[in-house]
């Protein structure tokens, strides 16, 4: 990867788009997923950082910040890049979903890791993007890098090789 | 998340008391002074965690166990490399290169503190609070708190940060203590106070 490329970075909770030849960065992926759509004739894309795989327990919280749902910012995001190339060809990547810790038992609801991942994965589907690649689970956390030149994604893992998805 | 200004000195002041103790326990077992700074309680942003405590893409070794008792929740210690070298010496006595006796000397420092924190804390309270024995994992800083907030179902991105920062002889151990309670601990906790 070209060391002068400029680099974009996604906190938790958050998508951005770009385009070649930058790059998306999101940093600290735990249970967290990070979802990559890219188009590879305009070569645009965005990345995502949802925490939760489901909105509807929090409608009536007030104000939701889209972006942290899974079932939300895929299809806002999907929606942007569509807005921006009518015609693209979207594909997916993702990375995340760890259970950190084995913590599973934990939380009443099962391992959220887990339940990310399958929320990322239903709501593509039912957007009809396909799922190219993905490096989830595990108990170690992520870190992300989409490369919008070739959709060529780089997932670290602390103390692992880095690894291309 | 709303508390009064008056509630959250309350709820300092219980993290003191209960930091000063670990403190006081771990400067006997390895015969040295360590003291614990004023601790922090604030509501904060994911942003502003990693913009103002620590950035979400620092290594850390993160040491984290479950507190049982009345009031449940979690104890993380996040300590970063450089900083878990100098635990490590602290608790061996002299510079080491063995990295499994480094890790289970920083995993038993972590847990005297952790016990004297929660004992301390418990008996203020007068409720039992002890804490199982911690799992250790490398990882990035923002990938261990988001986590270890969500494995207790505490999903907001305003969180309730409690920590502790311990010192050595002047130096910062740049160790830190973050209590993570289950959701409604810290309104039982002011109850029980009486404010």
């Amino acid at each position: 990867m070209d060391q002068n490329q400029s680099e974009i970075k996604v906190s938790i909770a958050e998508y951005k788009f770009a385009k070649a030849p930058s790059r998306l960065i999101t940093v600290g992926l735990g249970s967290c997923v990070g979802t990559f759509i890219y188009d590879e004739q305009a070569k645009i894309g965005g990345l995502s950082h949802i925490m939760l795989p489901d909105s509807r327990p929090f409608v009536d919280r007030g104000l939701l910040n889209t972006a942290k749902f899974a079932d939300l910012a895929l299809p806002e995001m999907v929606a942007g890049l569509r807005r921006r190339v009518p015609e693209a060809n979207l594909k997916a990547k993702i990375a995340g979903g760890a259970n950190m810790f084995n913590f599973s038992t934990l939380s009443e609801n099962g391992d959220v890791g887990q339940r990310n991942v399958r929320a990322v994965e239903e709501t593509l589907s039912a957007l009809k993007i396909p799922l190219i690649a993905e490096h989830v689970g595990g108990k170690s956390g992520r870190t992300m890098i989409a490369d919008l030149n070739d959709f060529k994604t780089m997932v670290r893992v602390v103390n692992c090789k880095i690894v291309y998805i | 998340m709303k508390y009064t200004k008056l509630q959250l000195d309350a709820l300092k002041e219980v993290i003191n008391i209960g930091g000063g103790h670990a403190a006081t326990s771990i400067s006997k077992l390895v015969a040295k002074k360590i003291n614990m700074d004023v601790p922090e309680v604030r509501i904060l942003s994911y942003h502003e965690l990693y913009t103002e405590v620590l950035a979400d893409s620092v290594e850390v070794h993160a040491v984290i166990s479950r507190i049982i008792g009345k009031y449940g929740g979690e104890i993380l210690f996040v300590v970063p490399d450089g900083a878990f070298n100098k635990l490590a010496e602290l608790m061996l006595g002299s510079p080491h290169n063995n990295e499994a006796l480094k890790t289970s000397a920083v995993s038993e420092l972590t847990n005297i503190i952790s016990n004297s924190f929660l004992g301390a804390i418990g008996n203020l309270l007068a409720v039992q609070l002890q804490s199982t024995l911690p799992v250790i994992q490398d990882d990035y800083f923002g990938a261990v708190i988001s986590s270890a907030y969500m494995a207790l179902d505490q999903y907001d991105e305003q969180i309730m940060v409690i920590r502790n920062e311990f010192t050595y002889a002047k130096e910062r151990l740049e160790m830190s203590l973050f209590l993570i309670p289950e959701t409604g601990v810290i309104d039982g906790i002011v109850k029980s106070l009486g404010i």
